[in-house]
């Protein structure tokens, strides 16, 4: 590499990183805003999983959202029946009793459960990775409040 | 080296006396409390220099106009005697704190100018009703200030105003999604609401309930010419560096030194053997202390070992561990007050076991490393300045690689994506007198890791009743490090390589030539994957931690089942736990108990 093409190379990096960012806030502020119309309108995630035809779901994520999706699903006695990230590769501890799950381990009950990702970035490219393992009822968090 | 507190407006004695007992621990060896019109100063004593009562404090003038309660060290207390003497002046005592009440009387704020020192004092004048507030160039010493509708109060540490706070808030300000453990010391607001602090190098007046601050010092002010020849640089560091250990090892009480293995306290514990035959210093001076951790990768008693061999002095090795109740965990973390990237336990047990064995003051190597560019990830802070340039960045690439630990090595390419990520550090500095190595060195100096670590070694030491001097931070030596170019600190393809050429006369070169950097920390990893397992897992399966308003529960816990159920060794994945868990941890220590 010379020295004009790593110039280059950092800039454009530099770039995408803060266009992910802005996404990021953009998505974010736009899932907060349907929650609060949501609840404002006197519905419920609960009601919305019915609507949605969602019986079980698998939280996929760490965000802060993802913890206010759990306490909201305790709550309303919706079913979470694991967590999952790319950073869990085995199972073994859980969250409020709610097992992690590690990518592999979703197969296993990916029938029974749709998986809502909490993620506020990158949810396409989840979506696809989690399509290559062919788990498929997957929707993300602003798809499940919207 | 002491604790102080005091009360412009009303506080009763008996209150004044809680506040000065919560920070005991910082002077046990005198306690007083003074009650003036108007003012109450409060003063925890760990006697030093001129051992005897008289010189114990609140110290006053022989006409009791000026009343002062200082902690800290004017290490040329000596030559600005002799300065007042000559214009008048005499001394009852042979302190320091007399002499910089003096030196205040006689020269008012332009006293702080001619001190060397360490300190944070506060001078009331009762014939004004003046009440004078300094901090240290550097922020050596801690100065905090709160104010209710009873008056305005000031202290050694937040814990001193506990007893008059009718509640203790979070500051939430302070812990916004970007913030990292050394943002806290870089502003005046501090981690509980309504508690400031007076910045280094800064000094205040309080008249009529009004707190007027005032920075007066500068580094970029006093730079100084240095010689164009790196031989001749390193002659003149060597000068200045002798004589600031030279003036802190006045002492009337023995020295000792928390060796860890590194250049920087192995070149201070060097030039403390060069000088210690000298007529004006100390002569018992050969206590040398290193934290022994056998069971951890970041275990340095060899080196430590090698560099007290090379001086003949025996080294006291301190077992580290971390066989501790819940209760002392918390007790830990509030003696330290805010939320620190590590576990405090090994600094807190090696000062301990420094002051078991007598000696109440430790000259340690503090600041060379943001002085004078002794961390890897400064590398690509610069790297990033330097983005456009293969050449320097490929040196830099090589440097890192053969400084760090061997889990932490890179690939070229992925060393450059790092850099081109770095955030940029130092741009903010207006100066034209200093390159862009020496503007990131800057920041971290006044205000990033520096300051942050001079808090965090201030609470380790005197939780203790141990005294730390750093002959790195004398302000002759700073103004040095950034009079100097980038090229003379990564000579040679060395971090802080003028540190070790001007250490070779006096320390063996195998301790002061390795590449390798661990620094002196917590060996986390081990500990969670021993002794503190059952103390993690409880921690993280609380009520209390799931409601925890400061952190991601949810994230933390992943963190923990992939440090377990992957069986994670490395020393970043044992900090990268604790830094999750700790502001949770400091609620617990300082909100809610304490």
């Amino acid at each position: 590499m010379d020295n004009t093409n790593v110039e280059k190379k950092s800039w454009s990096m530099l770039e995408q990183e803060y266009i992910d960012q802005l996404n990021h806030a953009n998505m974010r502020l736009k899932c907060a805003q349907e929650w609060i119309r949501l609840y404002s309108q006197g519905k419920t995630i609960s009601e919305k999983c019915q609507q949605k035809a969602i019986d079980k779901i698998i939280i996929y994520g760490a965000s802060d959202m993802a913890v206010f999706l759990i306490d909201f699903c305790i709550r309303e006695g919706v079913q979470v029946i694991g967590i999952s990230d790319s950073k869990i590769t085995k199972s073994g501890m859980d969250y409020k009793g709610i097992p992690f799950l590690s990518v592999a381990d979703i197969n296993a009950v990916k029938e029974e459960a749709t998986v809502v990702i909490t993620a506020m970035g990158f949810v396409e490219e989840i979506k696809g990775m989690l399509l290559k393992k062919e788990i498929t009822k997957v929707v993300s968090l602003l798809e499940l409040v919207q | 080296m002491c604790g102080i507190f005091g009360c412009v407006g009303k506080i009763s004695e008996e209150k004044a006396w809680e506040c000065i007992k919560r920070i005991e621990h910082r002077g046990p060896d005198a306690l007083q409390v003074k009650q003036l019109p108007q003012a109450t100063l409060a003063h925890a004593r760990l006697a030093i220099i001129d051992t005897t009562e008289a010189a114990n404090q609140p110290f006053s003038d022989e006409t009791e106009r000026y009343w002062i309660v200082f902690n800290g060290e004017i290490y040329n207390y000596i030559e600005l005697r002799k300065e007042l003497q000559s214009v008048g002046y005499s001394f009852r005592t042979k302190s320091d704190t007399e002499v910089l009440l003096k030196a205040y009387i006689h020269w008012g704020e332009e006293a702080q100018n001619k001190c060397n020192g360490m300190w944070a004092a506060a001078i009331w004048d009762a014939k004004e009703r003046k009440l004078f507030l300094s901090r240290d160039r550097f922020g050596i010493k801690p100065l905090y200030y709160y104010e209710d509708e009873n008056g305005f109060y000031f202290g050694s540490e937040m814990k001193s105003f506990f007893p008059v706070m009718k509640q203790r808030n979070i500051n939430y300000r302070l812990f916004d999604k970007n913030y990292d453990y050394f943002s806290f010391e870089n502003g005046k607001d501090c981690t509980i609401q309504g508690i400031q602090k007076l910045l280094p190098g800064n000094c205040a007046i309080l008249l009529e309930r009004k707190l007027h601050v005032k920075k007066w010092w500068e580094t970029l002010d006093h730079l100084i010419d240095v010689p164009e020849r790196y031989e001749e640089q390193v002659e003149l560091f060597r000068e200045l560096f002798l004589d600031a250990c030279k003036i802190r090892m006045r002492s009337d009480v023995p020295l000792g030194t928390a060796l860890s293995g590194g250049v920087d306290s192995s070149t201070v514990i060097g030039a403390m053997s060069y000088l210690g035959k000298e007529n004006d210093v100390q002569r018992d001076w050969q206590h040398a202390f290193v934290a022994s951790m056998p069971y951890s990768i970041i275990d340095e008693t060899a080196y430590a070992k090698k560099a007290a061999e090379h001086i003949g002095i025996s080294l006291t090795e301190v077992p580290i561990h971390a066989h501790i109740t819940p209760e002392e965990m918390i007790k830990d973390i509030y003696m330290c007050e805010d939320p620190i990237a590590t576990m405090p336990r090994v600094f807190l047990q090696t000062y301990n076991a420094i002051k078991n064995t007598g000696v109440s003051v430790s000259l340690d190597g503090h600041g060379a490393d943001e002085l004078f560019g002794g961390y890897v990830f400064d590398l690509f802070y610069y790297g990033r300045e330097v983005i456009g340039e293969k050449d320097k960045l490929s040196r830099l690439y090589k440097i890192y690689n053969e400084t760090c630990m061997s889990e932490s090595r890179l690939t070229e390419d992925e060393f450059f994506r790092r850099a081109s990520k770095s955030p940029r550090i130092g741009v903010g500095v207006q100066s034209h007198k200093i390159d862009a190595f020496n503007k990131i060195l800057y920041e971290e100096t006044h205000q990033k890791t520096l300051p942050t670590l001079l808090r965090n070694y201030d609470r380790y030491s005197m939780a203790n009743s141990v005294e730390i001097r750093m002959p790195f931070m004398d302000y002759r030596i700073v103004s040095f490090a950034f009079s100097i170019p980038a090229a003379s600190k990564l000579q040679n393809d060395y971090l802080k390589a003028i540190v070790r050429d001007m250490a070779m006369p006096f320390m063996s070169k195998e301790v002061l030539y390795r590449k390798l950097k661990l620094g002196f920390n917590s060996p986390l990893t081990e500990w969670f994957h021993g002794e503190l397992k059952e103390f993690l897992v409880d921690t993280v399966s609380s009520k209390e931690f799931y409601e925890c308003e400061l952190i991601n529960p949810l994230l933390a816990k992943m963190y923990i089942q992939d440090f377990y159920m992957n069986d994670r060794r490395d020393y970043s994945a044992g900090e990268k736990v604790w830094t999750t868990i700790a502001p949770y941890l400091w609620k617990k220590a300082v909100i809610d108990c304490g």
